[in-house]
């Protein structure tokens, strides 16, 4: 008997809903159902808690003999799960939610690498080329083009301001 | 904080771009405008009685930077400006286009020499200025 069955036989030898179970243990139906539909196993903390709410011993319940059913508590468990969390209890979840944070690090990283890769190069390729004169002077200039409309530009300007006003936006809006 | 810093360094190039387009939108002279150019000036005495200055668009976005003037100065005594030097040679390119370059070589006499471009930007005659180098009459660096 694996551990969904043995929630879903315990859940019905104390006649609580998935519901019923769920408010005792803190966490959303929905969680309750993957756990006895076998899309997700319940962690250990879940684990103490469920046996802790159904007043069973956790080693009986996960070697597989179920002690003689108990009144369920009254109240919840002692470790309750923050309030709007859903998490289901499954071990793979944090680690999935791990993988894209370092996903956009590493790619933010490696454009940057390479920006500074390229920088490098550059700067190596013209000291090279100065190092065969005497001396050797550079500038940039940077201006508008020659004839172009101002409609392009005020253009051109509304859109960076548009795009500094959604970025001030998501820096100091206030997350719920 | 990650995506506040990457928030703040987007805002920061764009208030950089915002800032372009409204110099733009301001000018309201006719002269030449780029949108971006990388030149460079360059000197090299050859050792066979010559020197010779080069003028360099590097790189460019937008039209190509036009009336270039490159003149090389002569001084027999140690100087910076080019107002107390004799210009001994120029050279003058209607258009210089992206990775192109021009050059102007003059015989070589023991002294001083430095040379000078001069580029209009927005109708103003901007200039940029080599180091000035020790060369003998073989036109090889002291």
């Amino acid at each position: 008997m694996d551990i969904r069955e043995k929630l879903i036989q315990l859940r019905s030898e104390r006649h609580l809903s998935q519901q019923d179970l769920a408010d005792l243990l803190d966490v959303s139906r929905t969680t309750v159902s993957r756990w006895e539909s076998g899309r997700n196993i319940p962690s250990t903390t879940q684990l103490l808690n469920i046996c802790k709410v159904l007043g069973i011993d956790s080693s009986e319940f996960i070697e597989g003999s179920l002690a003689p059913a108990e009144a369920p508590a009254a109240e919840s468990a002692e470790t309750k799960e923050p309030a709007g969390t859903e998490t289901d209890g499954s071990v793979d979840e944090p680690a999935k939610k791990q993988r894209p944070q370092y996903f956009g690090a590493i790619i933010t990283l490696g454009v940057l690498a390479v920006i500074a890769v390229a920088g490098l190069i550059i700067t190596i390729v013209y000291a090279v080329k100065d190092s065969k004169y005497d001396t050797s002077t550079t500038v940039w200039i940077t201006s508008m083009p020659q004839n172009t409309p101002m409609i392009v530009l005020c253009i051109f300007l509304v859109i960076f301001l548009v795009v500094i006003g959604i970025l001030m936006y998501l820096l100091f809006r206030r997350r719920k | 904080m990650r995506k506040r810093v990457f928030c703040i360094i987007c805002a920061s190039v764009a208030l950089l771009l915002a800032c372009l387009c409204l110099a733009g939108c301001a000018s309201s002279d006719e002269g030449n405008r780029y949108l971006f150019v990388f030149l460079s000036v360059r000197m090299k005495g050859n050792g066979d009685g010559t020197i010779t200055a080069y003028v360099k668009n590097e790189f460019d976005i937008g039209p190509a930077i036009q009336d270039i003037e490159l003149t090389v100065y002569y001084s027999e005594e140690y100087s910076i400006s080019p107002s107390s030097m004799e210009a001994v040679a120029t050279e003058s390119a209607d258009v210089l286009k992206a990775f192109k370059e021009d050059s102007v070589t003059v015989d070589a006499r023991e002294g001083y020499y430095c040379a000078v471009v001069t580029y209009p930007i927005t109708g103003l005659d901007r200039t940029m200025q080599s180091e000035t180098i020790h060369y003998d009459s073989t036109g090889t660096r002291i």
